[in-house]
């Protein structure tokens, strides 16, 4: 009796398991169990009434970006959905995390077909190009000039030239961000008596102040400077690349040899391992070993200055990170007085957030409306998740108050002097096939040297010496 | 002659019927994907092309790992990971196995055993971030490290000369439970004359550990040696978890090269190749066993 | 395991008291020093984040809380990408099916190896052989390339699939099977009763220890299993513990507090199997290992 009742267990089991494991290749998010009610919370839905009762079906498009749907993405779409009603047209945002793993999900699933209509992409043209290659992106071109806008007119030059490959527009840059700009806390520089340096500062007077502001030891030491090394290397680095203004990283414009062991990377660089070794600023060892972010350092008012200006969403975030203390945008020092002129100037672009329709999507039509939408005046909600539209035609007064609108946040005076910089500059880019690869010899060189492997001068040469090596292949 | 055909033929058609999901399995998500792995390591694919864009280059992708800073270094860190836990948390858990087996009563033995297995239990990225916790600057580790009169101990996981000892310390402390368990398995059935033999020609407690409880162990430590490199040729967890392969190329090991390169970089071609790689020594030792196991039978 | 008939101890040397109270000691000592780990991370997950680096280390924590349990818990509310229960749930299933799938399919084929005889099955056997040495690492790309084609990365269908075959499963099984009299199935199909009859009613019966102990290691295996699912499961409502936990600790990385108390959840009630099963993980950990 027993083995009967055994038997018929197992093939109970076995039978069950079958169909359990058929059905699981479905659809990927049944599974939520009902006791949580909130697991659904990243996909904001089409709940307008109005769009129910339209006979003529609803399209609803796709929208996945990185960041979470508070930061402005959920009233974005509840704005869309409420103007498109009557079209037919709706809209979904889910969001994917912006890490490597993120970018696989993403990846596969444009792979895959039709499931995404419109995304963010981040991380510059490198991925962009790939994407663009892979046929994820959808040539823009056409509709644009189609319907009368034109990019290089409405966005600036600057920041659409660099990501249009072959001249064409795979992808719209929607966000302003220039990078030579950091974030400081306005209160620590104002009880040290220190002026915002909103007019530009020299490597001299910045090392002054960061000592001047740091103090503590241990675990409550407060540093002068917070280089946000791990989770955005590029973005604490490229104050140097920025300052150089011709050809970018190559000598001239036949692209055959780097410049990558020129003055202003010596002495960004000296400047940034002094900082580490006389300990005004957080050592890559640091960050790298102690978890230091932008999060836990910046926000708990344990550095005073930080690059990445990215983080401005966060610092948005009053009710995740409560603060008592006032940010500022102040921009990134300069070698010397020499480059004071000039020192606003940006070859690196100043944009970032690219938006991109899928040619896969079977709404491409209703995806490149959505994107004209979002540009021109759609994403103001984000301005409120510390996003400066990019799009000329945005009262900066609106985008100001939005930024601001809490007291004692940002400051408001960094915000107008850091939205008034032109952007216009650096127009041309000198890119070529090469560059990623050279971007991480540079970036292993400079590792190398923050680790003290390396001295600065000999980092710099053995990355010029690579990189010119890996142009001649 | 018909009766007997038809019942081979029945036969086979039971069997098959037994076989058919683990062959299903086998064929689908073992063999097809071995061969399927070696042709793709022939080509430079990217995931990006898409399917069926490949373009052969033969050997190209195992010239240019020769080449490559970064192969190199996840092979040599690999190695040396290989080199020092397999033997240290060998050794350490005979000892300990040897210890418990002669001095704790049984109910005590099995209690120690089992606690330290625990940490085989725990998932992986568990016990990773609690030991990143524990090398942390402030953390209990470093914190035992300068009691223990180290007054300048370094940033353990962000040091090239340290991150990996720490990821290997952590290995060891994460597989020493199981080898102690194996170890006492095969203890408790060792024969017990020669000990008394032994100790009729008054040989001395460390004298009989080397020259007969080892020997007589050797199987068991053969078994442990193989699995041992086989499974520390395939370290990832901790890697991804602690250190992410820093700083530098200092911690990269073979698999997370690959995952880096077919997920991060998608360069599936190259990834496969060093995963061939992979295979080829995980092949030599695999080979090496059963030659062995050959031998001794 | 032959537990129960413990011969003299290996080592032998005459049992004086203090030198065995001494080991006794050291070895409970370094037992602990094992476990120190999981006691840190249990005390630190009902610290206040400040209290969890201070020095000297408080053990046991000056004003315990509750918080971190029940903010990691109701983590999604703010939108996060990791939701704990919902990656118990996710966990539970896929470790569940995963077990079933790999334990029915080896236990059929370690059948057919040890008791059916038909053309081929050396042959057979050597091919499933050979299989021991890849490494599922080397799989891992095509799997990913064929899942992906067919839309199937991101169910839990990828995970779970490849589990049919288990090849040192199916080796334990047919040893099993072979340790099982031939006589009872004999009798039994001349009785009139089809080989599937034979298998579920009389042999598999038999075996119930093996199976008991490859459901322990299977479980496990599924339950701790990273690198697939962190490959094939990026979407956060998919996610398995380990993943979600990985999720976590790279967001979070620093609130040590809060990594404690979400390492604790996953680990936990996972020690709590254990202690209570250990019988069969002692068993499924042996009998493959001293056979191989």
């Amino acid at each position: 009796m027993k083995k009967r009742i055994l038997a018929a267990l197992l093939a109970v089991a076995m039978l069950a398991c079958s169909l359990a494991a058929c059905s699981t290749s479905d659809t990927p998010s049944t599974t939520a169990p009902s006791t949580t009610g909130g697991s659904t919370a990243d996909t904001t839905k089409a709940t307008e009434p109005a769009s129910a009762e339209k006979p003529k079906e609803t399209i609803t498009l796709k929208l996945w970006g990185g960041v979470q749907p508070e930061y402005g993405y959920q009233e974005l779409c509840d704005n869309f959905n409420k103007e498109y009603a009557d079209k037919g047209i709706q809209v979904e945002y889910t969001r994917y995390v912006n890490d490597d793993n993120g970018n696989l999900q993403l990846d596969t699933y444009l792979m895959g077909g039709d499931q995404i209509d419109i995304y963010m992409g981040y991380g510059g043209k490198t991925r962009l190009i790939n994407r663009q290659e892979a046929g994820m992106a959808y040539d823009m071109t056409d509709y644009l000039t189609a319907h009368g806008f034109d990019p290089v007119e409405e966005l600036g030059a600057a920041n659409v030239i660099p990501y249009q490959i072959d001249g064409k527009y795979y992808a719209l840059p929607t966000k302003y961000e220039n990078a030579n700009w950091w974030l400081c806390n306005a209160t620590m520089f104002k009880e040290a008596g220190i002026e915002l340096p909103l007019h530009g500062w020299t490597y001299a007077e910045f090392e002054e102040a960061c000592k001047k502001l740091t103090h503590g030891e241990g675990q409550d030491k407060v540093y002068g400077m917070y280089w946000n090394l791990v989770k955005d290397f590029n973005g604490a680095t490229n104050f140097m690349p920025q300052m150089i203004t011709e050809y970018g990283m190559y000598t001239d414009e036949t692209m055959t040899a780097t410049n990558l062991n020129n003055d202003i990377y010596k002495k960004g660089l000296q400047m940034m391992v002094d900082s580490f070794n006389e300990g005004w600023g957080t050592s890559y060892e640091q960050v790298v070993a102690d978890g230091l972010t932008f999060d836990n350092t910046f926000l708990e008012g344990k550095a005073a200055i930080s690059t990445t200006i990215s983080n401005l969403r966060l610092v948005k975030d009053t009710a995740t990170y409560p603060r008592d203390f006032e940010t500022a945008i102040i921009p990134a020092p300069v070698p010397d007085e020499s480059y004071m002129d000039n020192w606003d100037f940006s070859t690196v672009t100043g944009a970032g957030d690219l938006i991109c329709v899928n040619p896969k999507s079977a709404h491409v039509e209703e995806a490149m409306e959505f994107v004209l939408w979002y540009i021109q005046g759609g994403m103001a909600p984000l301005a409120k998740g510390g996003r400066i539209p990019l799009w000329k035609g945005f009262d900066p007064d609106l985008v100001l108050n939005s930024l601001c609108e809490e007291k004692g946040v940002i400051n408001e005076e960094s915000v107008r002097t850091y939205m008034s910089i032109g952007r216009d500059q650096g127009l041309k880019s000198y890119t070529t096939s090469a560059d990623s690869k050279i971007k991480a010899i540079r970036k292993e060189e400079m590792e190398a040297a923050f680790y003290g492997k390396k001295t600065v001068d000999q980092a710099c040469e053995d990355a010029k010496t690579r990189a010119d090596e890996l142009l001649k292949k | 002659m018909q009766g007997k055909r038809k019942k081979e033929l029945k036969q086979s058609l039971t069997a098959a019927s037994f076989l058919a999901p683990s062959l299903l399995g086998l064929i689908l998500f073992s063999a097809v994907p071995v061969v399927f792995s070696m042709f793709i390591s022939l080509t430079d694919w990217n995931y990006v092309n898409g399917i069926g864009n490949w373009n052969f280059v033969w050997f190209e992708n195992f010239k240019k790992l020769w080449s490559d800073e970064w192969f190199r270094a996840s092979l040599c860190n690999t190695f040396v990971y290989t080199v020092v836990t397999v033997p240290i948390g060998l050794f350490l858990a005979v000892v300990i196995a040897a210890l418990i087996d002669q001095f704790c009563a049984k109910k005590l033995a099995g209690m120690l055993r089992v606690t330290m297995y625990m940490p085989k239990i725990c998932n992986i990225v568990a016990s990773a971030a609690v030991w990143t916790m524990l090398y942390s600057t402030y953390g209990p580790f470093t914190q035992l490290m300068k009691a223990l009169g180290w007054t300048d101990p370094p940033r353990f996981l962000a040091s090239y000369t340290w991150a990996l000892p720490a990821v290997m310390l952590m290995s060891i402390w994460q597989g020493l439970g199981y080898h102690v368990f194996l170890y006492s398995a095969s203890l408790t059935s060792l024969p017990k004359d020669i000990y008394e033999a032994a100790d009729l020609d008054g040989v001395n407690g460390i004298q009989r550990f080397f020259y007969i409880t080892l020997p007589q162990l050797k199987p068991t430590t053969f078994f442990l040696t193989v699995t041992g490199i086989i499974s520390s040729f395939k370290v990832f967890g901790q890697i991804n978890v602690m250190t992410h392969g820093g700083p530098g190329s200092s911690t990269y090991t073979l698999v997370y090269y690959i995952y880096k390169s077919a997920f991060t970089y998608y360069e599936m071609g190259y990834a496969s190749a060093v995963a061939m790689v992979l295979f080829a020594i995980l092949l030599c030792v695999t080979l090496y066993q059963w030659h062995h196991n050959k031998n001794n039978d | 395991m032959t537990t129960t008939t413990k011969p003299k101890n290996a080592l032998h040397i005459r049992r004086d008291t203090p030198v065995k109270v001494l080991f006794t000691i050291l070895l409970c000592a370094f037992a602990i020093i094992m476990i120190v780990p999981f006691i840190w991370m249990i005390s630190s997950s009902f610290k206040q984040q400040r209290d969890v680096m201070s020095i000297p280390i408080q053990w046991i924590p000056k004003n315990p809380t509750w918080d971190n349990f029940r903010k990691v818990l109701h983590i999604n509310s703010n939108g996060k990408d990791y939701h704990f229960m919902l990656a118990y749930w996710n966990s539970i299933k896929v470790s569940v099916l995963s077990t079933t799938v790999s334990i029915c399919s080896a236990m059929m084929a370690g059948y057919a190896f040890a008791k059916l005889r038909f053309r081929g099955s050396n042959v057979l056997f050597i091919l499933y052989l050979t299989q021991m040495m890849i490494p599922s690492q080397l799989t891992l790309i095509p799997r990913f390339v064929a899942f992906s084609s067919l839309n199937l990365t991101n169910t839990h269908f990828s995970i779970i699939a490849p589990k049919l075959i288990s090849v040192s499963a199916t080796f334990m099984m047919r040893q099993a099977f072979m340790g099982v009299p031939n006589e009872l199935r004999e009798s039994a199909l001349i009785d009139g009763a089809s080989e599937w009859r034979t298998f579920f009613n009389i042999n598999v019966p038999q075996i119930t220890p093996t199976i008991g102990a490859l459901v322990t290691t299977q479980f496990l295996d599924s339950w701790n299993s990273y690198l697939d699912p962190l490959v094939f499961l990026p979407d956060w409502r998919l996610q398995t513990l380990p993943i979600a936990l990985n999720q976590f600790v790279g967001e979070e990385g620093t609130a040590y507090n809060l990594v404690s108390a979400a390492c604790c959840l996953t680990v936990i009630p996972v020690f709590i199997v254990f202690l209570c099963g250990q019988k069969f993980f002692v068993k499924g950990l042996t009998v493959g290992a001293v056979k191989g």
